[in-house]
């Protein structure tokens, strides 16, 4: 097997002319022969950098107001002096992609159950950051929308900044932002009980941002704290805590603390044995069973609420001396365990407590013995012990410097780059491509061209009569992916809500996909909401266009593949837009003959 | 064994010029001809420095800020006899290796250390930079081969990376300790240290609790069921409650301020 080489030169394969390639990118044009090629195999991420918005003198006035605050050593202030100020360039994954959600089923609240269904597209742009992010306090961007993302340029940023690398990987940012995506929709669609879920990802982009974030370090009484700036706010900062503050919040979480519960008692003493301000008094007058449970839940709560507020108060009392801001405080599991279970404790005890009115002979031995289960159990979790097998100690090693591995050729990788220059296969024109765009027609034989991974596909591309419609302005060809779907609904379970709220089956059970269908599948880029609109407009309507005048072809951006989700897009939204309320859909799509239509619209605004 | 090679930098395939290969990039853009190169990191071992952006007395400084942190010996920062810092850039393999479409890094020490403080040590955020042979004086040597710690199939790429750390030594009453202050971060690594005498704290927080709550109960039991008085002996409780709270206002703030 021949040698793979460690480092190849990227050259149009055409006329060898020098290129210049963004990593990220698919598509590259020779500058000197206009050729295009196609890069197969590994690609690398396209980098973006964000420019700051504030210089230095305002991060200075920032940290200074950071002083300020009220849990900070007042003389903070007057002593701090401020030694430096850089910027760092940190990355973030940015994962932006088209997401859609489908969710039918009951929405069961306390005294309700109805039937619910929720419909979720949008264009969505997740940035989690790429870096161990403890110490500068930045997780997760959320105002990137409104910054310019500019191509990142690593030797300007050098030349005023520190630029960090990625330590994580983008596949995970990736995984995370669909999470992300599942979580928030079955948070917003109001439906509690799911019979049928549904979810779409596609178009998705992963790029590395690189964004600049202040750091200042200060000293105050021979010691050095750093606070993190960015945009306009302080994300992260360590500053030494003020002591009458500590004190304060002590001292009032105590009295707090130790008054509510035994007010609490006494309340109860007066509300339910009518005998004010006696700790004597006898709980077992009160037979109700009903009582009982509403006084063991309300102590419980008081009691929780109580030592919060005691061991919070502590807690500031005994750490505050370093107050931190923005720090990703991890909680770890194992110490939540004790916490936990004692909470849990509390289900037994008020069923036992429902069932055994005042039995304290029962009911404490059973928390009792939950408790120290639960708190064994805990502890149990927490010793987690730290292996460390020993490690050869092998001294072979010279001078490191840049080092070459002795690797055997077969191990590496078989996605090294290569360009390959795009012509069509019909004719051998050269193809002028463009980053982004799927489809093309070819200049010299007018074949239509799809553009995949491997390369060009021939695709069979028509050209209508134009049509009027409202959605478009001004005269444009818009061209569509058209599949001849047959859809085969095995199950639709659908109720109508009539004005007394009572429930019918409805009678809809999908008669529009009875007969086989022509499914548009919008293929020109533009905002999720508007291509499902399309997509569910010109699907109803069944257009049958006579052929028109061939035109150009332009501004394709999605492949076949990609329009086949795109196309069950379509058919969910259909079938979720009928009045009545999905419960549950169970179906086999089946899409066949699929062509690229270009349509030419006739603009309703002069 | 063919196992190590040195070449100080790689050329330019069209022009022969010195290429300068930036950390993470895919493709490499040659200065002199612009013309763009495919590196296959998978056959190199890179060698990155973490850039530092702390010097010995920022070091120093941030070490007193962490000695005087809540959990550590009420007198550390004042009373540890904090020895002169040695800088040493530590070793460490950094694996990126791809797994299905996921790529992961993978981080292991590349000497052994007796410092427990190191273990799990990961590769702070900052800057990667290329190593500089002027480092070689504060260099820790590895000692460990990439072979005896990779176990992964599929690396893309490896990386040796030295990470710089400040290696301090402070006394305190009679012991001395062992502590690391990274360069480039801040961040302090250290195995063991003078914990704190919590004592001052708890008994602060115990007594104030038992003063309050028996002002409390007094008031409740000093006052007869079903006396006419009740509010007149309130306002007495808070009154007193809040005389009591007060005195332990200056109790506390003395012990926060001294301990």
């Amino acid at each position: 097997m021949p040698e793979k080489p460690i480092i190849r030169g990227l050259n149009c394969p055409q006329c060898a002319g020098a290129l210049e390639i963004e990593a990220g990118r698919a598509v590259v044009n020779c500058p000197f022969c206009g050729v295009s090629s196609l890069l197969d195999g590994e690609k690398g991420v396209l980098r973006l950098q964000v420019r700051p918005t504030v210089g230095q003198e305002q991060v200075e006035a920032m940290v200074r107001r950071f002083f300020l605050r009220w849990d900070r050593d007042p003389d903070l202030e007057r002593e701090a002096a401020i030694r430096e100020c850089f910027v760092v360039y940190v990355p973030y994954w940015r994962v932006s992609m088209r997401a859609a959600a489908w969710l039918a089923g009951r929405n069961v609240g306390e005294d309700s159950d109805d039937p619910a269904e929720k419909t979720i597209v949008e264009d969505s742009v997740w940035t989690v950051a790429a870096y161990n992010a403890s110490q500068f306090g930045l997780q997760e961007l959320k105002g990137l929308q409104g910054r310019e993302l500019e191509p990142f340029d690593r030797e300007a940023l050098r030349q005023h900044a520190l630029v960090f690398e990625p330590e994580t990987s983008g596949a995970r940012a990736s995984e995370q932002a669909e999470l992300a995506f599942r979580q928030a929709a079955h948070r917003q669609s109001g439906v509690t009980s799911t019979l049928f879920q549904r979810f779409l990802f596609f178009g998705k982009r992963l790029s590395l941002v690189y964004y600049p974030l202040w750091v200042a370090r200060y000293t105050f009484r021979g010691r050095s704290y750093q606070v993190v700036v960015d945009d306009h706010r302080v994300v992260y900062g360590q500053a030494p805590g003020n002591p009458t503050w500590r004190a304060a919040i002590l001292v009032l979480a105590v009295l707090v603390g130790a008054t509510l519960p035994l007010d609490f008692l006494m309340g109860w003493s007066w509300m339910v044995a009518n005998e004010p301000l006696s700790l004597g008094f006898d709980l077992r007058l009160v037979e109700s069973g009903l009582a009982c449970g509403v006084y063991y839940a309300t102590t419980w709560a008081v009691a929780w609420l109580s030592v919060s507020i005691l061991l919070a108060g502590y807690r500031f009392f005994r750490f505050g001396g370093e107050r931190i801001l923005g720090a990703r405080r991890k909680l770890p599991l194992q110490a939540l365990w004790p916490t936990l279970a004692w909470g849990l404790g509390l289900v037994p005890c008020m069923i036992l407590a429902l069932a055994f009115p005042w039995r304290l002979e029962i009911l404490l031995p059973t928390y009792a013995l939950v408790s120290a289960a639960s708190l064994g159990l805990g502890l149990l979790v927490r010793r987690r012990s730290r292996a460390n097998g020993a490690r050869p100690e092998v001294d072979w090693f010279q001078q490191p410097d840049w080092l070459w591995k002795a690797q055997p050729a077969d191990s590496a990788p078989d996605d090294q780059p290569t360009l390959k220059p795009l012509h069509c296969p019909n004719c051998q024109t050269p193809l002028s491509a463009r980053e982004g765009e799927a489809a093309y027609l070819c200049q010299g034989c007018g074949w239509g061209l799809e553009l995949v991974e491997e390369g060009l596909r021939r695709i069979e591309v028509a050209f209508t009569e134009s049509l009027l419609h409202p959605r478009v302005e001004v005269a444009q060809h818009l061209p569509f992916w058209v599949f001849e779907a047959t859809v085969q609904v095995e199950k639709r379970k659908a109720v109508e809500k009539h004005l007394l709220g009572k429930e019918k089956a409805s009678t809809d059970h999908g008669q529009f996909w009875q007969a086989p269908r022509q499914i548009y599948v919008p293929a020109f880029d533009a905002p999720i909401e508007d291509l499902k609109a399309w997509g569910m407009d010109l699907t109803r309507m069944q257009l049958d266009l006579s052929p028109g005048d061939s035109e150009r072809l332009e501004g394709c951006v999605y492949t076949e593949a990609e329009a086949r989700e795109l196309a069950e897009l379509i058919f969910l939204a259909i079938e979720f837009d009928k009045p009545d309320v999905m419960q549950e859909i169970d179906y086999t799509l089946t899409l066949t003959s699929p062509r690229l239509v270009v349509i030419p619209f006739v603009g309703v605004s002069k | 064994m063919n196992r190590t090679k040195t070449q100080p930098i790689f050329q330019c395939t069209q022009c022969g010029a010195d290429l300068d290969i930036p950390a993470g990039a895919v493709f490499v853009t040659c200065s002199h001809c612009a013309s763009t190169l495919y590196l296959d990191r998978s056959q190199v071992v890179f060698h990155y420095t973490v850039a530092r952006t702390l010097d010995a007395e920022a070091a120093g400084r941030t070490l007193r800020r962490w000695l005087a942190g809540g959990e550590k010996a009420k007198d550390l920062d004042r009373e540890a006899e904090i020895e002169t810092p040695v800088l040493r850039y530590f070793p460490l393999w950094r694996f990126k290796v791809r797994e299905g479409e996921d790529e992961r890094f993978h981080v292991e020490p590349a000497a052994v250390t007796t410092l427990g403080l190191l273990d799990g040590l990961p590769i702070p955020p900052g800057e990667l930079r290329c190593y500089d042979p002027r480092l070689a004086p504060y260099l820790v040597r590895p000692t460990v081969p990439h072979e005896a710690v990779s176990r992964w199939q599929n690396v893309r790429e490896t990386a040796l990376v030295h990470v710089p750390l400040f290696f301090f030594q402070y006394r305190y009453r009679g012991q001395t300790y062992p502590v690391a202050v990274d360069g480039s971060s801040g961040q302090v690594f250290a195995e063991t240290y003078p914990r704190r005498w919590d004592l001052p704290y708890r008994g602060v927080a115990v007594f104030a609790f038992a003063l309050l709550t028996l002002v409390a109960l007094a008031a409740y039991l000093l006052v007869s069921p079903g006396s006419e008085d009740l509010g007149l002996v309130y306002a007495l409780r808070c009154g007193v409650q809040l005389l009591a709270a007060g005195l332990l206002f200056f109790l506390a703030r003395q012990v926060a301020r001294k301990m």
